[in-house]
């Protein structure tokens, strides 16, 4: 409803966003290009993330392992098995979802802190394979040389890698919009308020949780591809633990209770890393205090900022117990 | 059930014609225990299909447990749960749900940072199964949820706030929407936990005529402490305390009943 009727500037908004995004290489000096890619993928990321944090309302502190995974299958597929680029899409897609499903069942009957331990012991025992497995991963050195010839590019270098980026991170962020406002995706919200309630309703909760783990692994995977083209390298970091302390705190600071906000973060939290990195060496401590300013005074984060001074303070002018008009015919005594 | 299944079809089609329908609700020998205490204390009770049954009794009766045990929120130690007929001990909470029961909760539960709209579309989502599973298009555009939900909100007066956030209505539309949502699913069976607990007098007075003008073919099972709201409303009233059923019978015949009286004006059973 409030969908509808607010329509036009919505429109209106997203296509001067994507008009922007598409024409950005031509408006700002290529070394910016590059730092626009890594916006794109880690703000995708952040978007597959929160279908679980944000939208699902569970703590995971395991989604590098979705990342990490779509990244390795770029790293091994082009460096040792020869994939073709379909076959790398779609074996990261498939470790994406598959890993979702196992953490959903896994962490089934988990919620707060229990879920983000879980969610910890998980992610990092995947990064451990990828550690000690040094025949297939080499290890912490990671896999170098991951190059670019696969991928369906229109031109080379970062300009048209940074297209690449942005149609995918484009047809992502439109599909995961949709599906959140599928009856599915409305019943991962409706469980994140309520899971007795829902429950009480008929919907099968671990089901819809399960649902929101396949989802949101399978597109954080797809960043992870895009993100190992990107660096044309991939290490165990990307499946470390600070990589998903890292986008969990990008979701925050951005709003994870609105669709975009994750991605907002993302822009902030990295365009702010590198003007910082410019000038002294502790991003971490600043990333850091970012993230307590952010929980004080920007609980919904920087979306919130906007919310906060739209909010309606409608006054709701109908009886407190409204009349029914339903009839009390048809009943009938045995 | 068991009795007839051993007839042939065509016996049993005209047995089942006049053989009683089998009770909407139906609890045997059911207790549950939270550490030592007998929270539901061997409780067997039929409700026919139609009746609207009060349970009424001091706090600590038992009566919300009841409706756990019913609703699937809790299992039973031992004892037995059926539907219409239907064995349902083991099934769990949404698959209850699925078989026509619904309910209310005492301390409100709504999706309370969704709209108004929101949760009852989902309510609504949640009795079609093809609906229950869709992600590609979205809720608000399927006329088989919007048609149902928009009808139920202007049948409870709800319509104007359809667009406010759940957390934004008076305490008593909250209460209202509860009802709305167990309703959404069409329910044969619908459990109200106190549907005015925390309402002021007259408000708890609208509520009464809201759940009076319930369908009648509706199952409906009310805790209640307000004794008006529970003799107006209901054809049979059931007395808990301590966790046992003290007496059932017609809200007359219970006003009179001297074990009731003494129930709730002092120690449940006598002694003790």
């Amino acid at each position: 409803m409030a969908a509808l009727r607010g329509r036009w500037p919505t429109v209106v908004g997203v296509l001067a966003g994507v008009g922007l995004l598409t024409a950005l290489p031509a408006l700002v000096p290529s070394f910016y290009v590059t730092l626009s890619t890594r916006i794109i993928v880690i703000a995708m990321f952040a978007l597959a993330f929160n279908v679980v944090f944000g939208m699902g309302g569970m703590h995971s502190l395991g989604h590098a392992a979705f990342f990490g995974l779509g990244g390795y299958t770029v790293g091994l597929g082009v460096t040792r098995w020869d994939w073709s680029f379909t076959v790398i899409v779609l074996v990261a897609l498939a470790l994406g979802a598959f890993v979702g499903l196992a953490y959903g069942i896994l962490t089934q009957r988990t919620n707060g802190i229990y879920l983000l331990l879980l969610t910890l012991a998980l992610g990092q025992a995947i990064w451990g394979l990828a550690f000690q497995q040094v025949e297939i991963t080499r290890g912490d050195n990671g896999i170098s040389g991951v190059t670019r010839e696969l991928v369906p590019l229109v031109g080379t270098g970062a300009l048209s890698y940074y297209h690449f980026v942005l149609l995918v991170a484009l047809a992502s962020t439109g599909s995961l919009w949709w599906f959140s406002l599928s009856p599915v995706g409305r019943a991962i919200v409706g469980t994140r308020e309520s899971p007795t309630r829902m429950a009480a309703l008929g919907f099968r909760v671990g089901l819809y949780r399960n649902i929101a783990f396949v989802v949101s692994g399978l597109f954080s995977a797809l960043a992870g591809v895009l993100y190992t083209w990107h660096h044309r390298f991939v290490s165990p970091d990307a499946l470390l633990w600070e990589m998903s302390a890292f986008i969990l705190i990008v979701a925050i600071v951005g709003g994870a209770n609105t669709f975009l906000g994750p991605a907002l973060g993302a822009a902030v939290i990295i365009s702010l890393e590198f003007w910082v990195s410019l000038h002294t060496q502790r991003w971490m401590t600043v990333l850091g205090l970012v993230y307590v300013l952010t929980i004080l005074f920007l609980p919904e984060g920087i979306v919130g900022l906007g919310g906060r001074l739209r909010r309606r303070h409608a006054s709701v002018d109908v009886p407190v117990i409204p009349e029914p008009t339903a009839s009390r015919s048809g009943r009938s005594h045995e | 059930m068991s009795a007839s299944s051993s007839d042939s079809g065509r016996r049993r089609d005209s047995a089942s014609r006049k053989a009683p329908a089998p009770p909407a609700v139906a609890v045997e020998r059911l207790s549950v225990a939270f550490g030592g205490l007998r929270a539901v204390d061997d409780v067997t009770f039929d409700v026919p299909a139609g009746q609207r049954r009060a349970i009424i009794g001091p706090n600590g009766a038992g009566k919300t447990t009841l409706f756990n045990l019913i609703g699937g929120q809790l299992r039973p130690i031992t004892g037995v749960v059926r539907l219409f007929g239907d064995d349902v001990t083991h099934r769990r909470v949404h698959q209850r749900a699925r078989a026509g029961l619904a309910r209310t909760f005492q301390i409100t539960n709504l999706l309370t940072e969704l709209s108004v709209w929101d949760n009852v579309l989902l309510a609504v989502a949640a009795r079609h199964a093809p609906v229950r599973r869709l992600f590609w298009n979205a809720l608000s555009r399927l006329d088989s949820v919007t048609g149902p939900a928009a009808e139920l909100l202007r049948t409870w007066g709800l319509w104007t706030v359809r667009d406010h956030r759940v957390s934004e209505l008076a305490y008593g539309q909250q209460r209202v929407l509860e009802i709305v949502l167990a309703l959404a699913a069409q329910p044969r069976i619908l459990l109200l936990d106190e549907p005015t607990a925390g309402l002021s007098k007259e408000e708890a007075g609208r509520m009464t005529e809201v759940a009076a003008a319930l369908p009648g073919e509706l199952t409906l099972l009310i805790i209640e402490h307000d004794m008006e709201v529970a003799f107006a409303l209901a054809d049979v009233v059931q007395v808990m305390a301590e966790g046992v059923v003290l007496a059932t019978g017609a809200p007359a015949e219970i006003q009179r009943n001297d074990e009731v009286i003494a129930a709730y004006l002092g120690g449940a059973r006598g002694d003790a």
